[in-house]
């Protein structure tokens, strides 16, 4: 089968997938199972636009959540502006991260290895106090959203769809890079980025694109999350910790396809979860340090890669 | 073809390209030579982009490339394998190749791309190591598949940075067949920097010779072995 042929059927199969997903509401009456599945939705299609950067180009930023607090804060002012659905202001949303990722990637993306993350984080910081300081806006006091519905659950359950269609256009996003002209130009960058550029790949232009790419995923999603958190403050949209765990994420399940980012995002929810609930949440801080410091020491490549490797061994070096 | 006018670069306080200029005639092999340090791989670096001269110019056939990018470089025609082997290390034989063909080899369709590189690690003799990561394989098989990337970029002109280094005799013999091979059925113009000397008077038609930044020798491979300058270079003078 050739590839094309078989890129169309991935995306059906996604697609079914995404419909059986779409019909939990029809069975599922439950309040707290939405809350946590439009969490682990939205990291996972955080981490998996964040793996387009992170993981083909191998840019790690560390300061994603910027966009998601950008796209958030402009769906919540649209919202409680003009009345504006965050679910149809999300691609605007989007807009407005990549015009950010553009903006700072221009100058940034000269920059390698920890020296961007650096810069990431930095600029994470700079568009917190930016947006706390938009006169009008209010931020500090907080934002109070009218919900998607009267009922708590359908307000959930409508929510949940919503995340679910942006981490199905995630992966869709992700899924055709992979096999597509840009995604071996992220490769070749990741790889040796100046061996890239002697062979045609102009390395500035394609890491810009992979960004902005990456950005608009993580405002889109902002929109939906601020929607979700229904008293928008500056601290929980701007919260350290997401950027930190979409990075946590992708390296457990490994960055070299959307399935490990998916993988360790679903997986880290699920462990968070369980940890929030029976340890507590300070606990679990430590916990999640220890480990990403063990997950880049031991699984550069991710677990899941690891295991396969595990399985299928090849050659004693694990994989490279 | 690829013309040199008064190239210098210096690093600091070294001269490492000093006014250096000659022309390639299409289709030929020349050799570089030269003693370490000479400045020839700096010299390709001039000539691929990765570094801008200080003075002097770079013309390929029409285009002045003397402050080009290496990205645009590569997509006008002139390809580069590197002497210290940089294979994307993540990556299949097969897909090491893709980058290059679909950026500059004029591929657009990733099918193609991929029909295009196993077609040229057929030519290269790598077809049985199309699906290997690139960390897997020998240092020979290394070598070809830097001369496959390099061949990716639909070159008209090849600039191959030592590719015989530290290889056994029976692998050299194979790669020598290997450039041949690419001069004789692309008819590309190739410029290799090479220290094996069987080799470099085997191949070229040319031998372009380099010390301390300066070409001290240029002419055909007779000539500029029996150079004095040449083996003054190489060997040193007589007390």
């Amino acid at each position: 089968m050739s590839k094309i042929a078989k890129l169309k059927k991935d995306y059906v199969i996604l697609l079914i997938i995404g419909l059986l997903f779409a019909a939990f509401p029809l069975f599922i009456k439950t309040t707290y199972i939405y809350s946590f599945l439009i969490i682990t939705f939205m990291y996972a299609a955080l981490t998996v636009g964040w793996n387009i950067m992170g993981g083909y180009a191998g840019y790690f930023s560390f300061g994603h959540v910027a966009f998601v607090g950008a796209g958030g804060y402009l769906s919540a002012f649209l919202l409680l502006e003009y009345g504006w659905s965050p679910f149809l202001t999300a691609p605007l949303a989007g807009l407005l991260a990549g015009i950010i990722a553009l903006l700072v990637g221009y100058p940034c993306l000269k920059l390698r290895g920890p020296y961007f993350s650096v810069v990431t984080l930095i600029v994470a910081l700079a568009v917190q106090v930016v947006v706390v300081n938009i006169p009008g806006l209010d931020a500090p006091r907080g934002l109070f959203l009218p919900s998607p519905a009267d009922n708590v659950l359908l307000s959930r359950m409508l929510l949940y769809e919503g995340m679910l269609v942006l981490l199905l256009i995630s992966i869709a996003v992700a899924m055709y890079i992979e096999n597509s002209r840009l995604g071996y130009g992220l490769y070749a960058i990741r790889e040796d980025e100046e061996v890239a550029e002697t062979q045609g790949v102009n390395t500035t232009e394609l890491k810009l694109i992979g960004y902005i790419i990456s950005a608009f995923l993580a405002g889109m999603v902002g929109s939906v999350f601020a929607w979700y958190q229904g008293f928008l403050a500056p601290d929980p949209m701007f919260e350290l910790e997401i950027s930190v765990l979409i990075v946590l994420m992708a390296l457990i399940g490994g960055t070299y396809s959307w399935v490990g980012a998916l993988g360790g995002a679903v997986v880290i929810s699920i462990v968070r979860e369980f940890l929030m609930i029976y340890v507590g949440a300070e606990a679990s801080h430590i916990l999640f340090g220890v480990l990403l410091i063990v997950a880049i020491m031991y699984l550069p490549h991710g677990a899941i890669k690891w295991a396969i490797d595990k399985k299928f061994s090849k050659s004693p070096k694990g994989c490279s | 073809m690829l013309s040199i006018n008064n190239v210098s670069k210096q690093f600091g306080g070294i001269k490492a390209v000093n006014n250096v200029s000659f022309d390639l005639k299409p289709k030929e092999i020349t050799g570089l030579i030269g003693p370490n340090g000479a400045g020839k791989t700096s010299l390709f670096n001039l000539i691929s982009g990765l570094e801008h001269p200080d003075n002097g110019s770079i013309h390929y056939d029409q285009h002045d490339i003397t402050h080009e990018k290496p990205h645009a470089i590569s997509r006008i025609g002139i390809g580069r394998a590197f002497q210290i082997v940089r294979p994307y290390l993540g990556l299949t034989a097969k897909e090491n190749l893709l980058a290059g063909l679909c950026f500059s080899g004029g591929v657009t369709d990733i099918k193609q791309a991929t029909d295009e590189a196993e077609r040229i690690l057929e030519f290269v003799e790598l077809s049985d190591k199309t699906n290997t990561l690139a960390y897997d394989l020998t240092l020979s098989e290394k070598k070809s598949l830097e001369i496959a990337k390099a061949l990716s970029t639909n070159p008209q002109l090849l600039l191959l940075d030592e590719c015989f280094a530290g290889l056994n005799p029976s692998e050299m013999s194979k790669k020598m067949e290997l450039v041949n091979r690419i001069q004789k059925e692309s008819s590309i113009t190739i410029l290799m920097i090479e220290h094996v000397m069987k080799v470099i008077m085997e191949l070229s038609q040319r031998i372009v010779a380099m010390a301390m930044g300066e070409i001290i020798s240029d002419g055909t491979p007779q000539e500029v072995c029996n150079d004095e300058n040449v083996i003054k270079v190489y060997i040193g003078e007589g007390v």
